[in-house]
């Protein structure tokens, strides 16, 4: 009878050790994954941009300085050497998606920027309620 | 209706026989009577009583019938007693005259005498009869041929039969009248015995008065005076010889009796003269009423009257007192070439009434034959003659009516040809043709063609000249047509076509009117619609004509746009349907139809919609641009809508707007010079 007891007390520690490992694993884990979203999302010391705001009225940003993160969508070549206008299919951190027009000025389009694939822009908001890039970041 | 005639060209006959006689009234009844009632007798076709012959040859089917056959009537103004009182045939003119009035045969005035007789029943009554036997009796009694019987007992037995006579209502009281006048003519005969008489007593007292005269001569004054016992009328050797007496011119008493003698002469020869004087007039009175009775076709009354003439007035003058230049006289002197007797009157009547008999005989074997038009005639002629006689009383009713049904379809046929309703007269032509077997419609159905042709010819002019535009002709010959067949069925269709004019005029300025107005009010798909009404009328109009010519290409696209549009909804591209709609749109922005689809697809692509919308709202504002705005509204609905021309457009026109660099920094120069410098996708 104790060997039994002795036997099942055994197992139940152990059935709590693992579980308490995998916690600390799922924990790791996150806190691994967070600190390297971190590590990877440029400009993070500005705000992304509401898609709501531009939507409504974009000369109320204007002036202001934010981040839009996303997938190309389209991208055409301003004439004159105007640059490149090209819409960002964005998802902000509220849940708002939609694409973002965004205007590339010939000094800031120093990488290949391709439709299907995802950067960060730090832009800034003309007074027309147009963001501007100012850098791009390719994720 | 009489059997008098006025033939102005008729040879006069030298002699007064009875074969003379039947040959005259032969002879005119063959030339009047037969233009009946019945016959057909066209009038003039140009139909213009005041002679306004329209020169179209509308007499061609007439021959010598003018027009006046039925309706003629001409007011003569003599009055004589024996002047234009009596009825009158004219053959040539188809005419009578009666009482100064001169009537067409054809008058309904003369023939409803005749339909009357016709529709009549025969005069067969018991009362009838006994007054063909009294009418008998009385032409027995004072017949020439009547043997042992005196003269004035003649008189007596015929005058005896005159009141019951008179008493029938069919003899009209002509025989009381025939009693007074015999009546008068035996009184007047009476006062002439009587003065007869009275005169030989003035004779019978003269002679006594030469008589004593004479011997007062042989016997001497005082003798006279002395000798009583000489007498007045006793034989001279009682009284002495005359011749021997000593004459005393101077006596008193002898100057008295040559004066008293004289009277006696004197007031002799007065009633001499009254007497004959009264003879006279007695004749007179007496002929008058026999050519009044002659006048009246009362034959049998003429027989007997002539009959007791000769009777009364037994010294065998039978000469008629007539005016010169009378009808009566005329009758005698003109046809027969003949001083007027009452013998040639009673002859006369005698073959007036054998002409009926025979007529009416000739009737009923016209009849037998179905020879409805011969037979018709043949009774109208022995009508006209004496309507009074038995032979024409007694006609069956069952004939009468046949004939009165034929005459009125003649009549009927008379009447539409005078008002020129030919094809009224055709139908009827066709029916008395089938009626009777020798109806002759040549004359007839002639007229009808000349003046059915004649009408036909002035409409085709008529409808040359609408066609041409010459209303003056127009109008002319379309009165010429209505004047010679004012029911020509043609002249219906011209009415149809002036009235289809005038619609047609009425209905272009309602349409103008009518464009007009929709044009005002923008209704372009009404003025399409009905644009093949209105391109008719405006073609003449440049101005309207442009526009509606501009209305019809542009409806005429904008449906074509719809019509594709449907196809693409129908394949589940709305998106497409309504941006090829929405093109139009700004073109057409009052076009019902397009705005109606756009509605309609709307709802469909609500979310694109919206997305353009905005897009454009923001792009608008001029005031404060909203470049960024716009062109997110825009790429979103091009995310709906990736093949959306608008969304794209959108993005086209604002990325023009996009600065090169800095902010707020003037776009570059276009180089203009380089069509490839434009914007352009990057794939």
């Amino acid at each position: 009878m104790p060997r039994r007891s002795s036997s099942n007390s055994k197992k139940k520690n152990q059935l709590a050790l693992y579980t308490l490992a995998i916690l600390f694993a799922i924990i790791a884990l996150s806190i691994g994954k967070s600190f390297l979203n971190q590590q990877a999302q440029h400009f993070t010391g500005l705000n992304e941009m509401s898609l709501a705001d531009l939507k409504e009225s974009g000369t109320s940003l204007s002036g202001n300085e934010y981040r839009i993160s996303g997938e190309i969508a389209d991208r055409m070549i301003l004439a004159n050497n105007r640059g490149l206008l090209v819409s960002i299919k964005s998802e902000t951190a509220k849940g708002e998606a939609g694409l973002i027009p965004l205007h590339i000025p010939p000094r800031v389009n120093q990488i290949n920027l391709e439709r299907g694939h995802n950067y960060t822009f730090k832009v800034e908001v003309n007074r027309e309620g147009l963001p501007v890039a100012q850098d791009i970041k390719a994720d | 209706m009489s059997p008098f005639v006025h033939l102005p060209n008729q040879q006069a006959l030298n002699h007064h026989t009875p074969l003379k006689i039947m040959r005259f009234l032969t002879i005119f009844i063959t030339l009047t009577i037969p233009i009946s009632a019945q016959v057909y007798s066209p009038s003039n076709g140009n139909g213009n009583r005041d002679g306004n012959a329209n020169g179209d040859g509308n007499n061609t089917a007439n021959g010598s019938n003018n027009g006046a056959s039925t309706t003629v009537e001409r007011k003569n103004t003599s009055a004589s007693v024996y002047g234009n009182e009596l009825p009158f045939v004219d053959p040539t003119q188809e005419t009578i005259t009666i009482m100064g009035h001169t009537f067409g045969l054809g008058d309904n005035r003369i023939g409803g005498m005749f339909e009357s007789y016709l529709a009549d029943s025969p005069n067969t009554s018991e009362d009838a009869l006994e007054y063909r036997a009294t009418i008998d009796s009385i032409l027995k009694a004072v017949s020439p041929y009547t043997k042992n019987i005196t003269v004035s007992q003649k008189i007596r037995d015929g005058f005896s039969f005159l009141p019951r006579a008179a008493s029938y209502s069919g003899d009209g009281r002509i025989c009381d009248s025939l009693s007074n006048a015999i009546y008068a003519a035996m009184l007047s005969k009476g006062t002439v015995k009587n003065s007869k008489q009275y005169i030989a007593d003035l004779e019978k007292e003269k002679k006594r008065i030469i008589a004593k005269a004479e011997w007062m001569r042989r016997s001497g004054s005082t003798a006279l005076s002395s000798n009583t016992k000489l007498r007045i009328g006793l034989p001279k050797r009682q009284n002495g010889d005359a011749k021997q007496a000593p004459l005393h011119t101077e006596s008193y008493r002898i100057q008295e009796m040559q004066r008293r003698i004289l009277e006696i002469e004197t007031l002799k020869k007065t009633h001499q003269g009254k007497s004959e004087l009264n003879m006279l007039q007695a004749r007179i009175e007496y002929q008058a009423l026999l050519a009044q009775l002659f006048i009246q076709r009362r034959f049998e009354h003429v027989i007997i009257g002539t009959r007791f003439y000769n009777l009364i007035f037994q010294d065998g003058s039978s000469k008629m007192h007539l005016k010169k230049d009378s009808d009566v006289n005329k009758f005698f002197t003109e046809g027969l070439g003949v001083e007027p007797t009452v013998t040639g009157l009673d002859s006369a009547a005698n073959e007036a009434m054998r002409k009926a008999k025979s007529l009416v005989k000739g009737f009923q074997n016209h009849l037998e034959y179905n020879e409805l038009h011969s037979a018709s005639k043949r009774l109208t002629e022995a009508y006209a003659i004496g309507e009074f006689l038995p032979v024409l009383q007694t006609v069956p009713a069952p004939e009468r009516r046949i004939v009165l049904e034929y005459v009125r379809s003649g009549n009927d046929l008379i009447k539409a040809m005078d008002v020129r309703d030919y094809t009224q007269a055709k139908i009827i032509l066709e029916a008395l043709k089938k009626r009777s077997s020798d109806f002759d419609s040549t004359k007839a159905e002639g007229a009808i063609a000349a003046f059915t042709r004649a009408s036909n010819g002035h409409i085709r002019s008529a409808q040359l000249a609408l066609l041409n535009g010459d209303q003056e002709s127009f109008q002319e010959e379309l009165k010429k047509a209505t004047q010679v067949w004012p029911t020509n069925p043609k002249l219906d269709e011209i009415d149809k076509q002036l009235d289809s004019l005038l619609e047609d005029s009425d209905m272009v300025k309602t349409l103008v009117d009518d464009f007009d107005r929709l044009l005002s009010e923008d209704n372009f798909r009404e003025i399409f619609d009905r644009r093949f009404e209105f391109v008719p009328v405006v073609k003449d109009d440049t101005s309207r004509k442009d526009a509606i010519e501009q209305i019809v290409r542009n409806i005429t696209r904008i449906d074509g746009t719809i019509s594709l549009a449907e196809v693409s909804s129908k394949n589940g591209n709305n998106f497409a349907a309504w941006e090829a709609l929405a093109e139009l749109r700004d073109e057409f922005p009052k076009d019902p139809e397009l705005l109606q689809r756009l509605e309609k697809l709307s709802s469909k692509v609500a979310d694109f919609t919206v997305a353009l919308n905005r897009a454009r709202e923001f792009e608008d504002n001029d005031l404060n641009p909203q470049t960024g705005s716009a062109l997110s509204w825009y790429m979103q609905a091009k995310s709906i809508y990736p093949s959306s021309e608008h969304a794209q457009e959108g993005i086209d026109r604002l990325s023009k707007r996009i600065m090169p660099d800095e902010l707020g920094q003037e776009p570059a120069e276009s180089s203009s010079e380089n069509p490839f410098d434009e914007d352009m996708p990057v794939k």
